[in-house]
């Protein structure tokens, strides 16, 4: 799951640090940053019955997220075999700018987590209800 | 085999999830690709084969003139957002007239000047120089240069030219205010000096 949900955190990421070049583009909204990332975390509050295991997959998740996040950033210079396209302090820059995103996907991801699973209860209640009134009329 | 049974349950939604989780892992390779490219350009677009001259033309004025390519083999058209020529001779004998300026020319942006992808174009500048004031000062630093035992003509000063050209990669967003990286980003500067050599 934590391989699943890693690539729209990548993808955030990446395009918070390039807007005019990565497709589609969020243009530094956070807003719609965050709501993505409760989007992101909900299949894990849905598919997990422990509260507690589906934060640490939202932690999971954020991290190989982040990590896809920095490859995409290296491309240029590992897959591509080319020198640095910006000037020093490449990485220093990356974090620096994508910091305040680790916040937003963890906090995103918990409220995600939690409204999975408020789904798959309700959703659970009415298969219940359903079936005992199937039974009823039987 | 007990997972296999969730999904089977769950077959919808696992269906969004990996489509959703597909969606963003495309969109992460499509611009990953962008970038590579983009990398690439900047590494890769280049000017080449300066050449400089100067001829004589009718009534004894001279021609001055600078060519040079510009090679994109990339994949985006460049949209050039200024473009710039000097040429001068330096007379560093003179206190009143260090820098004779011989020709310029000066492009600001403009939707008219684009470099096509993958390929080459040829920028040609010249001027005639018919100013008897400058024609003078030329004849001048000839005339100086003879008593140095240095014979020059009209075509054969040693004439400084400079250009340079500022260009923007394909129709990516370039007028950030804060963000000044991602400008230079798809930003290409090129310039050749008849001093320096290509820059």
């Amino acid at each position: 799951m934590a391989v699943i949900s890693a690539p729209p955190i990548a993808f955030m990421t990446f395009d918070f640090m390039f807007p005019n070049i990565s497709t589609p583009s969020l243009e530094k909204n956070l807003m719609v940053v965050f709501l993505l990332s409760i989007l992101t975390a909900i299949p894990s509050g849905y598919f997990t019955r422990r509260t507690d295991l589906a934060m640490v997959t939202v932690f999971l998740y954020t991290a190989v997220g982040y990590v896809l996040a920095v490859a995409l950033y290296s491309a240029p210079y590992t897959i591509f075999d080319l020198e640095q396209v910006l000037p020093a302090f490449y990485y220093a820059m990356f974090f620096r700018f994508t910091i305040i995103l680790l916040f937003l996907f963890i906090l995103g991801g918990f409220i995600g987590t939690v409204f999975g699973q408020m789904v798959r209860d309700m959703i659970r209640r009415e298969e219940t209800a359903l079936t005992f009134k199937n039974d009823d009329k039987s | 085999m007990a997972i296999w049974e969730r999904v089977k349950e769950h077959w919808i939604t696992v269906t969004m999830y990996l489509v959703f989780s597909l969606f963003f892992l495309s969109a992460c390779l499509v611009s990953v690709n962008t970038y590579g490219a983009i990398a690439q350009a900047q590494r890769d677009i280049s000017l080449e084969n300066p050449v400089i001259g100067a001829d004589i033309v009718p009534h004894g004025d001279v021609n001055i003139s600078f060519s040079v390519q510009l090679h994109n083999p990339s994949r985006y058209t460049l949209h050039v957002f200024t473009l710039s020529w000097y040429a001068k001779l330096v007379n560093a004998s003179s206190t009143n007239d260090r820098v004779i300026p011989v020709g310029e020319d000066y492009s600001g942006p403009t939707h008219y000047l684009e470099v096509p992808a993958k390929t080459t174009i040829d920028y040609t500048f010249w001027t005639v120089v018919s100013d008897p004031a400058i024609l003078e000062k030329l004849n001048g630093f000839i005339n100086y240069s003879k008593g140095l035992g240095t014979d020059y003509t009209l075509e054969t000063l040693p004439y400084e030219h400079s250009f340079s050209v500022i260009l923007m990669i394909g129709e990516f967003d370039h007028d950030y205010v804060r963000e000044g990286y991602l400008n230079s980003l798809v930003t290409v500067e090129l310039g050749y000096s008849s001093v320096e050599g290509i820059l």
